[in-house]
């Protein structure tokens, strides 16, 4: 089949072609030309881009798919309709089912389910056997069968003993890790930020503290390990200027955030509306402006949707029982170019959830 | 003067205004009458069946609400969380719903979690109180201890009053703010930082460390009870080092150049927060709280009942 694209504008920054109007021709699924007058031939579907932009497929960092173990929540099929309802071609699938992806016939698993699926699910395996922060997984293994990065989801790795060892022996093997930063005994009400607006209605919220004592020592071991490491889904002004430190001292960090921390802030916990609640709490106003301000200079180098489906049983119910997550790999992109559109310029946007992804899971 | 609250339950002081309040006092001043009568009932409620509905263990609140609902005349259940079927893993709502599918007209609960009374007025159908959700609020004990002070000092506004004790884990100490600062007193936070919320001066309240320094400011002093039972750490080293710190003694109140008025939501941890003789002196109105607690409540209900459609 062969596919003429006339008159579309290319956004990728990395590209020569980048914010020029041009025509695309693809030759079976691959590119063959890109000018400025490609004339039709016999047998060519010719589809008129007028005014439209055109980019590499978009790639969420971050979904839940819940399977196997939790299909009522959401299942690889309806996950990926999601994704591809939002734009998306690629996601990385975050290891936390039940059973956890920490083996090789797990990352298989998905593999052969994946094939029938209208989005590339790649697929992120547990960092430690069973997701449980005690002793490493087998990565090679998991590599060799697929997986292309390593994490243990929202489950923070407390011992860093343990830390150095998987930044180690994750260079050893050369794969991308994934770190959620959070210190368990600063954390109190999930899902709570600490904040006058949460003092008001009586939370005993998890402060940014949390977060950022863990990105520090997450920091220090990617530095002294000199591994490249992954921060996902900081929350806090703080943070963001931790990460900005660190780039600017060399260390081999990358990060991204969710998008709702980029919108919601942590008033709507006044409601105890249970859909509002999600880890790394919401924060303080303050915060989304510091984290905006991070995508804006590249401290931040992805958003992602951290799309984690949840049934209503577990949302239904007291805040404090509720169970955290929100979806949004369908609305990420409405979301920034409805919300964030005076920040963030369309190839900003794009770098985020195209080049820079796939940069770092390279 | 109105004489309709402005809500349809009673969730949080947050929710009332100024108006609601001097309703709610007004109306107790008429139940503390009644209930000094020798006949101490009124049919108000009679044919309203009310519900209290514990999810967390209480004695006093909870004999203080079934007095003013019975002073009232209304029909009363009582629910325990451990004689319930919250343990075989029914929901909130599934547990109100099925109260309320036999005819129970008005809801009192306490919960030990924040914000359960509120999630719970959006998904059934039915006039709630909120007798305490988590550290959140506690508006009738908010509403007792205003209506005290107002009763021994004839005014709310203006007055300066200290909360002392666990502030973190209080939602007495949450909803007095919110009430005493609505009715124009000031008002103060005293006790170890480490049971201090850190963005409580946001709420309009400063923050004392010095226990004789607040009760130098003070007017009314607050005696919150240490709750040990809430603290999943130790934020001081023993209860000995906390009264020594911010114990209410006899002899710290007789050193203070003036009189000020002493108060406690109960129960009294004696020796604790307060020694025996500052609690049992004059200074005290601890037993006039408890008498005050059932006309306040006999208030609320009525006020709310009569919003039944």
């Amino acid at each position: 089949m062969i596919l003429l694209i006339k008159n579309i504008t290319v956004i990728d920054a990395a590209s020569s072609y980048h914010m020029q109007c041009v025509d695309i021709l693809i030759r079976d699924g691959i590119i063959s030309d890109i000018s400025k007058n490609i004339a039709s031939e016999k047998n060519v579907i010719v589809y008129d881009g007028g005014g439209k932009h055109i980019s590499a497929g978009w790639f969420d960092m971050r979904v839940n798919f819940c399977e196997p173990g939790n299909e009522h929540k959401e299942d690889l099929h309806s996950g990926c309709e999601a994704a591809a309802a939002g734009g998306f071609t690629d996601v990385l699938l975050m290891p936390s089912t039940q059973p956890p992806i920490d083996n090789k016939a797990q990352v298989e698993f998905i593999k052969n389910k994946a094939q029938e699926l209208n989005v590339e699910i790649h697929i992120a395996g547990c960092m430690t056997a069973k997701r449980e922060g005690q002793e490493l997984a087998e990565l090679n293994d998991m590599k060799q069968a697929g997986a292309i990065a390593f994490t243990d989801d929202k489950r923070a790795i407390n011992n860093l003993h343990l830390m150095q060892i998987i930044s180690t022996y994750a260079k050893n093997i050369d794969v991308p890790i994934i770190h959620f930063c959070e210190e368990k005994s600063l954390t109190h009400t999930v899902g709570v930020n600490e904040s006058a607006t949460t003092t008001s209605v009586g939370f005993k919220g998890t402060p940014s503290l949390s977060e950022e004592m863990a990105i520090q020592r997450t920091l220090s071991i990617a530095e002294y390990t000199n591994t490249p490491i992954h921060i996902s889904c900081i929350s806090t002004s703080n943070s963001v200027d931790l990460i900005r430190q660190a780039k600017a001292k060399k260390i081999m960090v990358t990060c991204d955030v969710a998008i709702h921390n980029l919108i919601l802030d942590d008033a709507h916990i006044k409601t105890f509306d249970a859909n509002f609640k999600v880890a790394p709490p919401m924060r303080s106003k303050k915060d989304i402006d510091a984290l905006i301000e991070g995508l804006k200079d590249g401290t931040i180098d992805c958003i992602v949707s951290d799309h984690t489906p949840q049934d209503i049983e577990s949302k239904r119910v007291e805040f404090e029982f509720a169970l955290p997550g929100i979806i949004g790999t369908q609305i990420l992109f409405g979301l920034v170019h409805t919300y964030l559109y005076q920040h963030l310029t369309l190839d900003v946007l794009l770098q985020k959830i195209t080049s820079n992804p796939r940069n770092i899971l390279k | 003067m109105n004489n309709k609250l402005s809500v349809q339950h009673l969730l949080g002081i947050k929710d009332l205004n100024k108006a609601d309040i001097e309703l709610i006092f007004s109306t107790a001043d008429n139940f503390k009458d009644v209930i000094n009568r020798p006949i101490k009932k009124v049919p108000s409620l009679r044919d309203i069946t009310v519900v209290n509905l514990f999810f967390e263990n209480s004695t006093r609140t909870r004999l203080s609400f079934e007095l003013a609902e019975k002073r009232l005349s209304a029909d009363v259940l009582n629910f325990t969380a451990s004689s319930s079927s919250v343990s075989k893993g029914e929901t909130l709502i599934d547990t109100v719903n099925n109260i309320l599918a036999m005819k129970v007209d008005m809801i009192v609960m306490r919960h030990p979690k924040v914000g359960a009374p509120h999630f719970l007025s959006k998904h059934v159908k039915s006039i709630i109180i909120n007798a305490g959700d988590g550290a959140h609020e506690h508006p009738t004990q908010a509403l007792l201890d205003a209506f005290s002070i107002r009763e021994k000092l004839g005014n709310v506004e203006g007055k300066k009053v200290v909360i002392v004790g666990d502030i973190l884990h209080s939602r007495v100490a949450l909803s007095n703010i919110f009430c005493l600062k609505m009715l124009g007193a000031q008002v103060k936070v005293c006790g170890p930082l480490t049971l201090i919320p850190k963005y409580i001066e946001e709420l309009g309240v400063t923050v004392e460390t010095n226990l004789m320094k607040a009760l130098q400011w003070c007017d009314v002093a607050n005696m919150l009870r240490i709750q040990l039972e809430r603290q999943d750490t130790k934020y001081f080293p023993s209860l000995r080092e906390y009264s020594q710190l911010y114990g209410l003694t006899k002899q710290r109140l007789d050193s203070l150049d003036k009189e000020i008025v002493v108060m406690h939501p109960g129960p009294i941890n004696r020796g604790v927060e307060i020694t025996t003789d500052a609690a049992d002196s004059h200074h005290s109105i601890i037993l006039n709280q408890v008498e005050n607690g059932v006309a306040i409540r006999m208030a609320v209900l009525y006020l709310l009942a009569a919003e039944k459609p």
